[in-house]
């Protein structure tokens, strides 16, 4: 039963973590868009806990709304992204050594060649950039992480004695791929998902910084740097408490990960 | 045989990045032309650039014409202001290269540090290396630049490498480039010399009674050093227009700049350039490690002969 332990505490703690973002906005004390030309760039105080920005908004609402926005996509396209790795991954390891496992290697080295960024910036500057968009790009990117995974995985397991036996039962092989290998592979593409989490934020902290997420007047955690970088040495919590959240974001997700692997430490 | 396959492999990707490129910026439906000239413009002005282009063509006679130019590295002009795609793109490639070459240094330095310290500082070395990887760009960049205000002497650069000050200058945003990178791979080192430790032939080094720096560096590295580089292979293609973040809070012009600059004004030929620099690194980078792991370990060529 370990197996299903494991996923279960992973599951708790993502969905806590989505739990808590999408609560964050409701403790903001103020409009995170309400535009204040009275008192703009004001240092942090106790009626701005994190100051305001240059139009007099509150950074510390604007802060908890942009990482809310942030962590629920990165969550979903993270889960997004594991669903179609464990799928295609699978196909492609279950036809390993055809031309369907070729051409799916060759589409995720093509994709590893290029930093995703890059590519996901490209497609953006050619669409309209907004964060639905934004979600669907970096899910179209990233699943090639649990596909790889997931497809090494299907290459060692699929003629282990137990699939032998339900192919000697007479299950169609779609179904053994769908509901016996698969399933076997979730737990490993899981756990590299979930350290792969960090770097999904980033992406899209990234792709906010470059104006290609959220859109304003609708606070990002990346747009609100790259905004700041004008006030950097006036006004230091422009930068500052944004940099702060993604930073605290990334920190928990890797503890937890250094904590959850601490009793299973064969897994990478 | 072995040689011929990886560089066909490899070819295969660049073409794949091509094509890419090729099916980004011409095959999708987007009006270059209208860009360039701006929403002002008389529908027979954009007519005439969309000639001037060939962007009136079938899309075959367009990807002929695109690949046979790509070869030449002839990539264009740059639809904003046109200068030559080429050039722009080589000489802020310079400036990113010079920067790599210092993170490169940073890093290091840093591994060796790791592997000559002494075992009773690992527990603070495993801590600095968690924190440097959960730390985003975003905020080592950050704080680093207000120290550099701060403290630092160096903090203008004219755009060219004219005297040392400019190189001197590069130093902050390369030491906030490598922090991720040299924190991998630090942990990596110290994850196999961890499982090196106690095999066989170190503890008949020690038994010979050689100092523990010597084993450190002749024994154990030498086995360590293969999954250090395949990580580092990993890292490297990524700091070229992955640096962009600390280009921009360094207002440094280097690609990754270059990039969202271009990105910004919708400046495709520039973006094709980049790209296809992009997957030319990182071929060159793949195809010179995978050269360098059967020198430095025999064993190697073995396992490709046997698959």
């Amino acid at each position: 039963m370990h197996k299903n332990k494991f996923i279960i505490k992973n599951g708790i703690f993502l969905f806590v973590l989505f739990l808590i973002s999408s609560l964050l906005p409701y403790i903001s004390s103020h409009d995170p868009l309400a535009i204040d030309l009275d008192s703009k760039l004001v240092e942090p105080s106790q009626q701005h806990l994190l100051g305001t920005d240059e139009l007099g908004r509150d950074v510390f609402s604007r802060v908890t709304n942009g990482f809310s926005t942030t962590m629920r996509v990165a969550l979903l396209a993270m889960l997004a992204s594991l669903v179609v790795g464990i799928f295609l991954g699978g196909i492609a390891g279950y036809f390993y050594g055809t031309w369907v496992d070729l051409i799916f290697n060759w589409i995720v080295s093509l994709i590893f060649s290029l930093p995703f960024l890059l590519i996901m910036a490209s497609v953006m500057s050619i669409i309209k950039p907004n964060i639905v968009n934004a979600y669907i790009i970096l899910s179209c990117i990233i699943w090639v992480g649990p596909a790889r995974i997931t497809r090494a995985e299907v290459i060692k397991t699929k003629n282990l004695d137990h699939i032998l036996a339900a192919r000697a039962f007479g299950i169609p092989e779609w179904r053994i791929l769908l509901f016996i290998i698969m399933p076997a592979t979730v737990e490993s593409s899981f756990t590299f998902s979930i350290s792969y989490l960090p770097e999904i934020i980033g992406l899209e902290a990234g792709l906010s910084f470059l104006g290609l997420g959220v859109q304003p007047p609708y606070p990002g955690l990346g747009k609100m740097i790259f905004d700041g970088l004008n006030y950097i040495y006036s006004s230091w919590w422009l930068v500052l408490f944004p940099a702060m959240a993604l930073f605290l974001a990334v920190m928990s997700i890797n503890l937890f990960m250094a904590w959850s692997k601490r009793d299973k430490p064969d897994i990478a | 045989m072995f040689y011929v396959k990886r560089i066909t492999y490899y070819i295969s990707i660049l073409v794949g990045v091509i094509l890419f490129s090729f099916i980004i910026f011409h095959a999708i439906p987007s009006d270059p032309a209208r860009i360039i000239l701006g929403p002002n413009a008389g529908e027979q002005q954009v007519e005439t650039l969309r000639k001037e282009l060939g962007l009136d063509k079938p899309l075959q006679q367009q990807l002929t014409r695109y690949v046979s130019r790509v070869i030449l590295l002839d990539f264009g002009k740059s639809y904003t202001d046109n200068r030559s795609v080429y050039h722009e793109v080589f000489q802020k490639f310079q400036i990113s290269l010079v920067l790599v070459t210092l993170t490169l240094f940073f890093t290091f330095f840093y591994t060796l540090f790791v592997i000559s310290s002494s075992k009773n500082i690992n527990r603070g070395i495993e801590i600095v290396n968690f924190m440097l990887v959960s730390t985003p760009t975003f905020f080592s960049g950050i704080i680093i630049a207000i120290l550099t205000f701060l403290f630092y002497p160096f903090t203008s650069f004219s755009g060219e490498f004219q005297s040392t000050a400019d190189v001197l200058y590069m130093l902050p945003p390369a030491l906030v480039l490598a922090l991720y990178p040299m924190a991998i791979l630090a942990r990596i080192l110290k994850q196999e010399m961890e499982k090196l430790n106690d095999s066989p032939f170190v503890v008949c080094a020690r038994a010979q009674g050689l100092s523990e720096l010597r084993i450190r560096f002749e024994h154990i590295l030498k086995n360590a050093l293969i999954p250090l580089l395949a990580a580092l292979s990993n890292q490297l293609p990524m700091l070229f227009t992955g640096a962009f973040i600390v280009e921009i809070i360094f207002s440094l012009p280097g690609i990754g700049s270059l990039l969202i600059k271009s990105i910004l004004q919708k400046d495709f030929p520039m973006l094709e350039c980049i790209i296809i620099l992009n997957g030319i690194v990182f071929v060159l980078i793949n195809l010179i490690f995978e050269t360098i792991y059967p020198v430095i370990d025999r064993r190697i060529t073995k396992q490709y002969a046997q698959k």
